[in-house]
């Protein structure tokens, strides 16, 4: 599948090349600012306002390796499974639920 | 039905999909219906002069768009069309989908981040929250249907909607895999990473010629592998009277990306870090609420 | 059209896919889209759409007024362009910076997409072609690379695709050098120390040491008014600071003027060409005032008719900015429509009014602009129009026009010093608008001739006008029938005055939000 994928994008490269080569000048590869020449290259540290999303999202992403399984053998384990999910869930809720209270759901 | 024929008549559904989604595309932003559409702006992309932009991460500039349309694609191949199934029967399915779709947010963070402009670099971390924002509720709420079905195979999950269809029985689940996945296709009103209005084109904005148009069916191929996986999911898959099941999934889906589109037609632009508030304070604890939901639902 | 052609001859598939071009046209407009509408272009035609980047653009169309500074600009968003491309000027003859045009139409031609496909068809790919290297863009470039020590290669035509790509990875390489360079080995911390390497770096609010990134939104930027530019310093995607850019759109209109009134008023008409009947209303005004005649009573009503008309395309072309901004398709598309509509007389009032009805009732919107935009307490004696109407102001020069007050005229208002006030005012006022225009048909009047101006008289004349952005004043000086000079003053130049305190602090999308809910016309700043 992968490699049909590929093979058709590099079927469309190829048919590209043969419409001809890219013309060089001066400022083309300049990355289009609306009608300025873009100062500097704007790699580097940028600052993401949301960090304290992502280490919540980092906690509950991990609970969700449990969930899968998890959610396969409920039906069979019945009661319990609700009950120790239910623990493990709660412990992690009351984490998104004191990270609300710390006003860590804003931008930061 | 042997199963060659089965192949060919899903591919062939899948890309006459894709392309009526591009004639809807166009309806989302002018109102009007142009059939001919697709092929003009595709061929019109081919004959586009390839510029690359300066300084640039030539890896993550050649891969962003193939890795984008092969995740989309690859996430496609387990969602079954009909009974005898042409895709890969993964006894993971659920769980294969999950992983496929998180290269989407690694594959539109590489187009922002390598062509080294302010803003493309803004819409590819734009999207990393939008990540964070929309994979809990949709990983949440695929744990839901798998709940039912006792299994994470696909077809199985569509079995299980016989008698209900997913959408009733978890409508809570429903509403925010459907809000997720728009989120996901960074459709309108989650169209943060490419807003034409605030980022000018944003991470595709260096993006030209051939590779742009890989982003564009790539997306348009996101969009139809969501709708397919809302339908298997949600809507009951080929469950239908009358006509034959993989018609009954090539309709359902077909309906479910119109809504998405009638949806982005109509809705204003969310701050990322909004949708970030909203996600979890109040998708995240519904989703949880729909798990337990579902649980107490299959005990009784 | 050597500088628009992909290099190569012709073939079938070539052919084919210049017909697919010529079919789907992207337009890159120059100076923006609102400007191009108001002179009645509006690309609402099958087969062509305006664009957002010169990367997706296969036209590049110019429309009066451009400036020196401005042309300039679009060399570059010219030179951005992939080929094919098509260069269209129109209403124009030539421009500096800007090769030959390769179409050339008159303002509002019919004949436009024709001419565009008849080029694309016969010229998208030349043997001829040859790169586009004005002597300022290749300047430009090398002031760039000369301001930054380690990128001293060069950048321009000449070499080919394969080492030009190349060369970006090794830059990379280098950069990181560089960096760990200054940090790690100097401090004498451990290597790679984030204290010591982050050491020399500019805070953010919270403290953390962050990159900040220059960028500039504007002149052609899709969410904002054409010819606006703003350069900001964004942490993030935070707007730590942002200004406008000023000078680009400056045409002398202060300095050459014509001495005699007739042409004057005909000059300061030029002065936005968003709202030219505002304008030469307010010079006529002014002159008027010097001569002390009264209007005829008709007169009046027939002025109120064109500015209350002009106010409303105004809104809906404002409409048409924000709604871009805000990422409404629905509502771009709408307001676009309905101003060429009422452009061309088509439009009934009702279909506006209940296009701003939908409007008011739309779900998120008001959440959504609610917290944007905000202008602090002790600036807001600076604005006015919609602006200080929406924050409880009631501020409107109409009060003070005898003809307003005889249709019993009073201000909308809001108590919203907001982007989503400033929205619900311009929709009141779009109805109240057309209501006006309807009243004072009812007003039967005889036609008379206004007094004409030849009198050679000396005095000074002051007059004020309420445009659709806010009160633009005039104070002319005549001798002995001349206009000796005068000074005007456009509702633009306090707003464009709040733009750091609107958009500093916000979210980039905030802040742009922000500034085209000020509705800013730059035209009227640089004269």
């Amino acid at each position: 599948m992968m490699i049909c994928t590929v093979g058709l994008a590099g079927m469309l490269y190829l048919i590209k090349k043969s419409l001809g080569k890219t013309v060089e000048e001066p400022g083309k590869s300049v990355p289009a600012e609306s009608g300025h020449l873009s100062p500097k290259p704007a790699w580097g540290r940028y600052h993401v306002h949301y960090y304290g999303f992502a280490l919540l999202f980092l906690a509950f992403d991990m609970e969700m390796a449990y969930m899968y399984p998890w959610a396969v053998v409920y039906k069979e384990l019945g009661i319990m499974a609700l009950l120790d999910m239910g623990v493990f869930l709660m412990i992690l809720f009351l984490g998104l639920i004191y990270t609300w209270n710390q006003g860590g759901l804003k931008r930061q | 039905m042997s199963q060659t024929v089965y192949w060919i008549v899903t591919i062939l559904l899948f890309i006459a999909g894709v392309y009526l989604l591009a004639v809807m595309e166009r309806w989302a932003i002018y109102g009007r219906f142009e059939f001919t559409y697709p092929v003009k702006s595709w061929l019109a992309l081919f004959g586009q002069e390839s510029v690359t932009p300066r300084k640039m991460d030539k890896v993550f500039y050649e891969t962003a768009p193939l890795l984008f349309i092969t995740a989309a694609l690859l996430a496609a191949m387990v969602l079954p069309f009909g009974k005898g199934s042409p895709a890969i029967d993964l006894a993971t399915g659920a769980l294969f989908i999950n992983a496929a779709l998180a290269y989407i947010m690694v594959a539109v963070l590489m187009a922002g981040w390598a062509p080294n402009g302010v803003y493309a670099l803004v819409g590819g971390w734009r999207f990393l929250g939008q990540l964070i924002a929309y994979s809990m509720p949709i990983v949440m709420a695929i744990t839901a249907t798998v709940m039912r079905a006792e299994s994470m195979a696909l077809p199985t999950i569509v079995d299980s909607q016989q008698g209900l269809w997913n959408i009733v029985y978890q409508p809570v689940g429903f509403l925010l895999f459907y809000l997720s996945s728009m989120a996901m296709a960074f459709l309108p009103p989650f169209d943060l990473p490419v807003a034409p209005g605030t980022l000018a084109g944003g991470v595709w904005a260096e993006f030209t010629s051939v590779r742009l148009l890989v982003f564009r069916i790539g997306r348009l191929t996101l969009i139809m592998t969501l709708s397919l996986a809302t339908t298997v999911l949600f809507l009951g898959g080929w469950h239908g009277p009358w006509l034959p099941d993989f018609v009954w999934t090539f309709l359902k889906t077909l309906a479910v990306a119109a809504s998405c589109f009638g949806v982005s037609r109509f809705a204003v632009r969310i701050r990322y870090d909004s949708l970030l508030a909203w996600s979890w304070k109040y998708a995240t604890p519904a989703a949880l609420f729909n798990i337990l939901w579902v649980g107490i639902l299959l005990l009784l | 059209m050597n500088y628009g052609a992909r290099k190569g001859s012709w073939d079938f598939f070539k052919r084919l896919t210049a017909r697919a071009m010529a079919s789907d046209l992207s337009i890159f407009p120059v100076p923006g889209a609102d400007v191009l509408r108001a002179c009645g272009m509006h690309f609402m035609q099958k087969g062509m759409s305006i664009v957002a980047t010169p990367r997706e653009a296969n036209v590049l169309l110019v429309a009066a007024p451009v400036t020196e500074k401005l042309a300039e600009k679009a060399a570059i968003a010219y030179a951005q362009m992939p080929r094919p491309r098509v260069l269209v000027f129109a209403g124009l003859d030539e421009l500096p910076h800007l090769p030959k045009p390769d179409v050339k139409v008159a303002i509002e031609a019919e004949n436009l997409q024709e001419e565009i496909k008849k080029w694309l068809t016969q010229y998208a790919w030349s043997e001829e072609a040859i790169p586009f290297a004005p002597e300022k863009l290749k300047k430009a470039l090398e002031d760039q690379q000369e301001g930054q020590g380690h990128m001293h290669h060069d950048h321009g035509g000449g070499h080919d695709h394969q080492p030009h790509e190349e060369q970006g990875s090794e830059e990379k390489h280098q950069e990181h050098q560089h960096e760990h360079g200054s940090g790690g080995h100097d401090m004498g911390g451990g290597f790679m120390s984030m204290v010591a390497m982050t050491k020399d770096m500019p805070r953010s609010m919270d403290g953390l040491a962050m990159e900040m990134n220059p960028a500039h939104f504007g002149p052609f930027f899709p969410g904002l008014p054409g010819g606006l530019s703003i350069s900001v310093m964004l942490d993030g995607d935070t707007v730590m600071q942002a200004e406008i850019e000023k000078g680009l759109l400056c045409r002398h209109l202060s300095h050459d003027f014509p001495a005699v009134p007739k042409e004057f008023i005909e000059h300061i008409s030029k002065i936005n060409p968003l709202a030219p009947v505002a304008f030469r209303l307010l010079a006529e005004k002014a002159v008027r005032n010097i001569l002390q005649t009264a209007n005829s009573h008709y007169k009046n009503v027939s002025d109120l008719v064109l500015l209350e008309k002009e106010r409303v395309l105004c809104h809906l072309n404002w409409l048409a900015v924000f709604s871009h901004t805000i990422g409404n398709l629905w509502m771009q598309q709408k307001a676009v429509s309905l101003h060429r509509q009422y452009q061309h007389g088509q439009a009934n009032g009702k279909a506006i009014v209940k296009f701003a009805e939908q409007i008011s009732k739309m779900p998120h919107l008001k959440k959504r602009l609610m917290p944007v935009g905000a202008i602090p307490e002790n600036l807001l004696h600076h604005v006015s129009g919609p602006v200080a109407r929406a924050a409880g102001l009631q501020k409107d020069a109409r009060m003070q026009d005898k003809t307003y007050q005889e249709l019993a005229f009073s201000p909308v208002q809001e108590q919203q010093n907001n982007a989503w006030g400033r929205l619900l005012v311009r929709l009141a006022e779009i109805r109240q608008s057309l209501q006006l225009i309807e009243k004072s048909k009812k007003m039967v009047d005889t036609k008379e001739k206004s007094p004409a101006i030849t009198d050679k008289v000396s005095g000074k004349g002051m007059a004020q006008i309420e445009t659709s952005a806010g009160m633009a004043s005039l104070m002319i000086h005549l001798d002995e029938g001349t206009v000796k000079h005068f000074h005007l003053q456009t509702p633009a130049v306090s707003h464009a005055a709040l733009i750091p305190q609107v958009a500093a602090m916000q979210e980039l999308g905030d802040a742009l939000i922000g500034i085209a809910s000020l509705d800013i016309a730059p035209w009227e700043i640089d004269l």
